[in-house]
């Protein structure tokens, strides 16, 4: 316990300083604005606001995408409650009696909810990572580099098993993307790999061109061919946040629950905090004594969803903290990031980093402050660029994104490389396929060819030196598994009868 | 992160989506195949640079083939529609002469181009608008990363 407060003074300490509470300010400010802009999910947000990072230190660099998370998260339940338009599947569920509540009057007491809803869950979440990140990236220290490989396989198998879509097609995309990571300097050998002749390749391709093609550019294009403006019309007014007490009897206990869900879930690779909004709206509709009020406006479908999603998206950084492992796109680009600053994401970084570590824990919390008070006190802000118009927002975005790829290390290669992975992502997303898994495969396929080359150097080439690391076994064998169950016809139609519910 | 295409697809006899997916896997896994052939293989104790991705082509062959036979024989989806590659060029061309600009040009001439091209992914403007937007955002861009951020980029082309 005594230590636990170490560690959050000396977070505090390090997430004080005037500057870093700037870059958390201006993080999640930036968030919320791109976030809210209609059709843009947090994970092209973050894309997007990536290389405005760049210039600062890496604890600054990530205390500052972290409100840039929360905000686009936010951002996010703006326009799924206001519009009905969800920035991302995990909002979905927030459309269904949050937008449900806006038409009948009720936007602003839906807002105050989530938002505060949101800020609950962060907060004992953000405990939750304090407490578990110490004893588990100790515990990852021990790891052999075939514990290493067999836990990197069974993540990302995991969130192709999680994510919605055929599995098949996921297992396409970890494929795709672990190729991607493979282009430039092989690192053991010094060769160079898939170039195709282009010098600007040898250093390998960019998270920031990949993530924001395929999710920017590609969300882009398919939102202006759906419909050339996007203005959905506001639902009603916000005059006011007030929340009547009844609201709050009904809220505050969902609002627990959601963040008991979310936080188990978050811990999930691949989609974790989808799966958490989704659960906590069925266990809310269960113990409900008023089930017929879900779908038209029940506080409690707003505010268990919201903060299962909030505390989900928070635990989903323990596997990236502690074992330099991302569990989804968000995480991954976090570790693109931290790449970038010459840090390598792993259980050490809790000891050798220990400033970023717990400043960046503690402006978690930071972060969600403040949004509360960027959202609450400026709804009024937030509801006015809802009504700009898509077709003067998304030209912007275009050019933010330009001078963001470019500005990574200005190289006007990278802008067509980001161009290039806006038409690939289009024409995966044209075939069915969902591109999340690709982009966790393509942060994780440098670390696993290493480590498996690394456990096949020490064991002299013999294949049964994962039968020596019982942890290795037990991955693999769950791998396996999975593998098998999500192939097998039967099981895929449960599994994804299970997702679509 | 926003859904697939179509969530409930119509279920077609042929699940020609699958096939094409299927096509461009297969099409894919062996343009990596045979390009990891000319590099260093090794040997399974010492990977050389070609091992993995061979082995990623040949799975991602694998799993295409296995993509195309469920298309073909359980069905599912049709092809996708493609109601207009308008905004998908519009946002191409826009990034490509910000690309080609930007060096040269400096970030005004560069940003203005993007602006202008891309705006073309919408029907709505007309061109004077749209390029008194361009002429705008490009200003605004050019005081915001700039001016206010300092960025070291050019502003204007060199003479």
């Amino acid at each position: 316990m005594n230590t636990l407060f170490a560690h959050l003074g000396q977070g505090f300490s390090v997430a004080f300083s005037l500057e870093n509470l700037f870059f958390c300010f201006a993080g999640a400010f930036l968030g919320t604005l791109v976030g809210a802009l209609p059709g843009v999910g947090p994970i092209a947000t973050i894309a997007i606001l990536l290389p405005i990072t760049f210039q600062l230190d890496p604890t600054g660099a990530l205390i500052m995408l972290a409100g840039i998370y929360y905000g686009a998260q936010y951002g996010g339940s703006l326009t799924a409650i206001l519009l009905n338009l969800p920035g991302e599947i995990s909002s979905v569920v927030t459309t269904i009696d949050g937008h449900a509540m806006a038409r009948q009057g009720r936007a602003g007491e839906a807002l105050a909810v989530a938002a505060i809803g949101s800020f609950i869950a962060g907060t004992i979440a953000t405990l939750l990572i304090a407490v578990a990140a110490p004893p588990l990236s100790l515990f990852a220290q021990s790891f052999h580099p075939t514990d290493y490989f067999a836990l990197m396989l069974l993540g990302l198998i995991l969130a192709t098993a999680l994510t919605q879509g055929a599995m098949l097609k996921g297992i396409a995309m970890v494929l795709l993307g672990v190729f991607l990571s493979l282009v430039g300097t092989d690192v053991t050998s010094g060769s160079l790999r898939y170039t195709m002749g282009f010098p600007m390749l040898a250093d390998g391709i960019g998270v920031v061109p990949l993530a924001m093609g395929l999710f920017g550019i590609a969300e882009i294009a398919t939102n202006l061919e759906k419909h050339s403006d996007m203005r959905a019309g506001l639902a009603g007014k916000v005059s006011h946040l007030r929340v009547t007490r009844e609201s709050w009897r009904r809220a505050i206990p969902a609002i627990l629950r959601g963040t008991g869900i979310g936080s188990v879930l978050g811990l999930l690779p691949g989609s974790g905090n989808i799966l958490g909004a989704f659960a906590s709206y069925l266990a809310e509709k269960k113990i409900s004594k008023h089930p017929e009020e879900f779908g038209h406006g029940a506080i409690a479908g707003v505010a268990g969803p919201e903060s299962a999603n909030n505390a989900g998206a928070q635990t989903a950084f323990i596997p990236m903290l502690t074992l330099g492992i991302p569990s989804n796109a968000v995480t991954a680009m976090m570790v693109g990031a931290l790449v970038i600053h010459g840090i390598t994401p792993g259980p050490q970084v809790i000891t050798a980093n220990a400033d970023l570590f717990w400043g960046l824990v503690v402006s978690m919390w930071i972060g969600n402050v403040m949004l509360l008070i960027i959202n609450l006190p400026l709804i009024g802000l937030w509801v006015r660029i809802l009504d700009i118009p898509y077709r003067f927002l998304f030209p912007a975005i275009v050019l933010f994104c330009c001078i963001g790829a470019y500005a990574v290390s200005y190289s006007a290669f990278d802008v067509m490389l980001t161009a290039f992975f806006g038409l690939l992502g289009y024409l995966l997303k044209k075939l069915g396929f969902e591109p999340m898994p690709l982009v966790l495969a393509f942060v994780l396929g440098a670390p696993m060819e290493e480590n498996l080359r690394r456990a096949m150097l020490l064991s002299r080439g013999d294949p049964m030196v994962f039968f020596d690391h019982p942890m290795a076994v037990v991955f693999l064998i769950a791998t396996l598994g999975l593998l098998i169950m999500g192939l097998m016809p039967r099981f895929a139609r449960a599994r994804d009868k299970a997702i679509s519910e | 992160m926003s859904a697939p295409e179509s969530d409930t697809p119509e279920k077609n006899r042929i699940g020609l989506r699958d096939v094409a997916a299927g096509l461009f896997l297969l099409a894919a896994g062996i343009a990596i195949a045979i390009a990891a052939l000319d590099l260093n293989l090794g040997t399974p104790v010492r990977m050389g640079s070609g091992f993995l991705p061979l082995g990623i082509g040949v799975l991602l062959c694998v799993v295409g083939v296995a993509l195309l036979l469920g298309g073909l024989l359980h069905g599912g989806a049709g092809l996708p529609a493609f109601p207009t590659l308008r905004p998908l060029a519009a946002l191409t061309f826009g990034f490509a002469a910000f690309a080609v600009l930007i060096g040269p040009g400096g970030l005004v001439l560069a940003g203005f181009a993007g602006i202008f091209l891309a705006s073309f992914g919408t029907q709505q403007k007309s061109v004077v608008e749209t390029a008194i937007f361009a002429v705008v955002l490009s200003a605004v861009a050019a005081v915001l990363f700039v001016v206010l951020l300092d960025l070291p980029l050019r502003l204007w082309p060199t003479l």
